[in-house]
């Protein structure tokens, strides 16, 4: 008699990631459901632009089916994915194009409604309808939005999705030591940034 | 602990990366510090408003768009493997080292390489000596005073540069121009720096003095000139009193052996 089909919640990322191997295609799509949400997030918080969000956190999923056998089960599927996305975004927000379009389309702007960004609109998150959590959300974006390149990267990735030290080192494959420096010294500019803003 | 301190931990306090005992200085001071200690609170205010920032969520049209790009490259990725595969076939480890040896035996002995070979022989690095028989064998000298030197045919590889082929895809009568040889001519980094305003005008009157004309400038540091070929040795010699060449003719026939003189033919 067969084992009873596990409920895919149960099925570790890496059992999923052998499935895909031994030719189990929908396997892949498991992975996708269960990390795209992040993966989109991360990418729209470091880009800010819908298209290069898309784009990005699209070509993620597809180098990571590519080379889902370099995945090693010792960092988690969504560590991984994410040293992907990063890479992906950081030389992104390095072309000239991007910056073009970004300084066009701030990260700060204000934000369409949840429908209209759905239906691919430019930014971001559905406006909330609290005013007073609204001027919050608002102040953090702009704090953030203020920060480029491997400092914004560290900032999203301890601030905002909760990375461990360790796990950003293995994300942006910096130091731990510079990790540390650099968000001390982007908590510094915070500070700055919120007595502006506040 | 003063605030300059406290200011550079703060982070790592917040972060919960400090010692016990670090831990418990910065809160001493914190206690005893409000400025700092507002500074704790905002950062605190921030990260708590940070981790609970809305998450953006993938569109619904996400799985379809990836679809959509994996089989795009998927027929990308099928089309390279099967010519990497038709190459792989045709072309295996026996048959590139056959074509290898070809394609070596038709560059050394092609009778028209040994051709140019020979119309281009002492282009660059000539001795002094032979100047004359590089104009000789370019056709823009009549054929006197014996033939090629076997020294300057020891030197022609080093000569064998980009701008040589360029040469090599011009005609043979091409390299005859009415009996003059134009030159380009690199100042020297002296010329460049000190004078770059004057270095052309300079050039020019000398090339003029001797029954040379100036082509063109085609760039800010070098000029294309026309002189006749028994004036070559003196233009050059003109050139080295004021020291605008890169690089001197020797005076005296006994010292330094070579030169470098590009000679651009058009």
């Amino acid at each position: 008699m067969n084992d009873p089909i596990l409920p895919t919640d149960i099925i570790t990322d890496q059992k999923l990631a052998d499935a895909f191997h031994a030719g189990d295609k929908s396997a892949f799509d498991t992975l996708v459901s269960r990390h795209r949400d992040r993966v989109f997030n991360l990418c729209q918080r470091l880009l800010g632009v819908r298209a290069d969000t898309n784009d990005c956190s699209l070509e993620t999923f597809v180098r990571a089916r590519r080379q889902l056998r370099g995945f090693k089960s010792e960092s988690t599927m969504l560590v991984w994915l994410y040293h992907i996305a990063v890479g992906l975004c950081m030389r992104r927000m390095s072309s000239d194009d991007y910056r073009k379009r970004a300084s066009a389309d701030p990260a700060d702007a204000p934000r369409p409604q949840e429908g209209e960004a759905a239906a691919g609109g430019n930014p971001v998150a559905p406006v909330p309808d609290d005013g007073e959590q609204d001027e919050k959300e608002n102040i953090v974006q702009r704090v953030i939005g203020s920060f480029e390149g491997e400092q914004k990267v560290l900032v999203v990735l301890r601030d905002l999705e909760g990375l461990s030290y360790e796990e950003i080192a293995r994300v942006t494959g910096i130091s731990l030591q510079r990790v540390s420096s650099q968000l001390a010294e982007a908590r510094g500019l915070i500070l700055d940034k919120m007595k502006e803003l506040v | 602990m003063k605030c300059i301190e406290c200011t550079r931990t703060l982070s790592a306090f917040v972060d919960e990366r400090l010692s016990p005992a670090e831990r418990s200085a910065m809160e001493d001071h914190f206690r005893s510090c409000p400025r700092c200690a507002k500074e704790l609170a905002m950062l605190k205010v921030f990260l708590r408003e940070a981790r609970m920032l809305r998450r953006v969520e993938a569109p619904e049209y996400f799985m379809r768009n990836l679809h959509r790009r994996l089989d795009r490259s998927s027929e990308l990725g099928t089309a390279v493997r099967a010519a990497a595969e038709w190459a792989g076939r045709l072309f295996s480890l026996r048959n590139a080292a056959i074509v290898l040896v070809l394609v070596t035996a038709v560059i050394v002995f092609n009778p028209f390489n040994q051709y140019l070979l020979r119309r281009l022989e002492g282009r660059f690095h000539l001795p002094k000596q032979y100047i004359g028989n590089v104009c000789r064998k370019m056709g823009v000298l009549p054929k006197e005073g014996g033939g090629t030197q076997p020294e300057a045919r020891s030197i022609i590889p080093r000569g064998f540069t980009a701008a040589t082929a360029e040469v090599m895809r011009r005609p043979a009568s091409a390299l005859v121009t009415d009996k003059r040889v134009p030159l380009v001519l690199h100042p020297s980094r002296r010329w460049k720096k000190a004078a770059p305003a004057r270095l052309a005008d300079e050039i020019g009157r000398i090339i003029r003095g001797n029954g040379g004309k100036v082509l063109e400038q085609p760039g800010p540091q070098s000029l294309l000139v026309e002189i006749p070929p028994q004036q070559f040795i003196l233009i050059i010699n003109e050139l080295n009193e004021l020291g605008i060449l890169e690089k001197p003719l020797p005076r005296t026939p006994g010292g330094k052996k070579s030169f470098k003189i590009p000679i651009n033919v058009q």
